[in-house]
């Protein structure tokens, strides 16, 4: 798909749900959330001819690496990694949860923050296991086999807990 | 259904379930539309960092440093041949414990040896440096050592930043004192030069000078000898000649009192004559006498002198033992930075290193830098 003004309308449209949700679930705070959606996209406004002379790259995955630096950035502002505190941030994420995003949320506590930045990127960002290899700069074999041994973890932790339909 | 496509689905649909808008999301949008650029086809380069030449900048002083370092090593090590071949020209032999010194010492009166001569009179100067965070306190260990090894501390002086100590060893404690100080800060902060010197020109000379005063000694002696000998004879000869004339004028005496009144006047005529000559004979026994005290005084204290510069050469001769039988030390304390210890154990010089390690770091951030100013992955 050509890159101009129209087309950019309809790519906003269909990944910023993607980029904001990734960056809620990152970030655990929703107007932090929205200043970085906004710089991402002002970046990638900017340097959109350089993108273009790139070839092999999808633009939605290179507007996650700009996201992904720009949190990088803001955690070393901030001097470190904010954990979660749900009196401090948003209440109302942790509040309407479903069953099912109960679960996942609980198994992915359980992952290292390497592994949940996969689930992150694979069902949150909707990016192909080879587009989060480019982006991540990892083997994409190594992508599947990460992303395996998470599932598997995690069947093993609903089994446990009893938790199949 | 497949457990596996049941985590897979849970999984899917809490990703679709995370995804939202933002609350302003219109506003966002257009905020961000509005600085589409006009021209898409413009070549846009990425703005060169000025944090390159930094890397560049630190390694080249790096460079410069290491070149810097190596001629000046170089130079030595030139220096240093050339000054250890003109040593080993002269160098003479010393014992295995001495091979790693370098004798700067001249070669005192080495051209009177004889090679027939292989005796050996080795006098060992020791001298080291020691460096130290702490200098009094080390200053304080080591004479104690010096104590413990049976030497004397002729002088020392100590300060916060340096110190000396000069002692005198026994020569047979040398060994087991260089380990025992070395062990006190470790081969890296000491350093040391020990010279040997044979004395043997020095023994040779004081046993010539030992041959000759004895020689000297001997001809006094026998002079002596011979002027007493001289002596007694002149007096028994003068003796005898007196013990005649007496004789003589006791017979005419005798003679005297049955004489007629011619021969008496002729007997008196020869007694007065004979206690003439028998006045000068005693006059030469004084005046021989007096010749002989002043020669027998002359050759006494010519004796005296020599038997006194020969107790002078014996105890030359002694001392010259004494001093080959111990060691002259010198122990110099320098306090040492820390800068100076890290160069002691890094290979090379430490500014390159730092420099390097500097060069480094800097390409580190510059990388990091671009990283975030193209936004690549």
């Amino acid at each position: 798909m050509p890159l101009n003004k129209d087309n950019i309308d309809v790519l906003w449209d269909t990944t910023t749900p993607r980029l904001y949700g990734y960056l809620v679930n990152v970030l655990h705070d929703k107007s932090l959330a929205e200043d970085i959606l906004q710089t991402t996209w002002l970046k990638a406004i900017q340097a959109l001819p350089s993108f273009k002379d790139r070839s092999g790259a999808s633009f939605s995955s290179w507007l996650f690496a700009i996201a992904r630096n720009e949190c990088k950035q803001h955690w070393r502002k901030a001097g470190r990694e904010i954990s979660f505190d749900p009196e401090i941030h948003d209440k109302e994420i942790i509040e309407s949860k479903e069953e099912d995003k109960i679960f996942v949320d609980q198994i992915i506590k359980q992952f290292s923050e390497s592994d949940r930045e996969l689930i992150r990127l694979h069902y949150i960002a909707d990016l192909s296991l080879n587009d989060i290899a480019k982006l991540l700069k990892i083997n994409p074999v190594t992508v599947r086999v990460r992303m395996h041994r998470a599932l598997s973890f995690a069947k093993l932790y609903l089994k446990n807990n009893n938790n199949y339909e | 259904m497949n457990k596996y496509k049941i985590i897979q689905n849970r999984f899917g649909s809490w990703g679709k379930n995370k995804r939202e808008i933002p609350l302003n999301n219109e506003m966002l949008k257009k905020e961000v539309l509005s600085r589409f650029p006009s021209d898409l086809n413009k070549k846009v380069y990425p703005k060169r960092s000025p944090l390159i030449w930094l890397p560049v900048a630190f390694t080249a002083m790096a460079v410069f440093v290491l070149l810097v370092n190596f001629t000046g090593y170089s130079n030595n090590v030139g220096k240093q041949n050339i000054f250890q071949a003109e040593i080993g020209k002269d160098s003479f032999s010393t014992s295995d414990v001495f091979k790693s010194i370098i004798p700067p010492m001249p070669p005192y009166g080495r051209e009177q040896s004889s090679i027939s001569d292989t005796r050996e009179f080795l006098k060992i100067d020791y001298n080291a440096t020691l460096r130290t965070r702490n200098v009094n306190d080390l200053k304080n260990k080591t004479e104690m050592i010096i104590r413990g090894f049976n030497g004397r501390i002729d002088s020392s002086n100590g300060g916060e930043k340096n110190g000396y100590i000069n002692f005198v060893i026994p020569k047979t404690n040398l060994e087991s004192f260089r380990i025992e100080i070395k062990d006190l800060v470790g081969t890296r902060f000491y350093s040391e030069q020990i010279s040997s010197q044979n004395l043997l020109p020095q023994k040779q000379i004081i046993e010539e000078n030992q041959r000759q005063t004895e020689i000297k000694l001997d001809n006094f002696q026998s002079e002596r000898a011979q002027i007493i000998g001289n002596h007694n004879s002149s007096i028994a000869f003068y003796k005898g000649e007196i013990l005649t004339k007496n004789t003589e004028i006791n017979t005419l005496n005798m003679e005297y009192q049955y004489a007629n009144i011619w021969r008496r006047a002729e007997i008196t005529n020869r007694i007065n004559q004979l206690q003439t000559e028998i006045e000068a004979i005693q006059l030469k026994i004084r005046n021989e006498n007096i010749s002989y005290q002043e020669k027998l005084n002359n050759i006494n204290s010519q004796i005296k002198n020599t038997q006194e510069n020969l107790g002078a050469i014996k105890l030359q001769d002694t001392n010259l033992l004494d001093n080959v039988a111990t060691v002259n030390g010198s122990i110099y304390l320098n306090w040492i930075s820390l800068w100076d210890i890290a160069d002691t154990y890094i290979p090379g010089p430490l500014l390159a290193w730092v420099l390097f390690l500097t060069a480094f770091a800097s390409f580190l951030w510059y990388r990091r830098s671009m990283r975030v100013s193209y936004l690549d992955f």
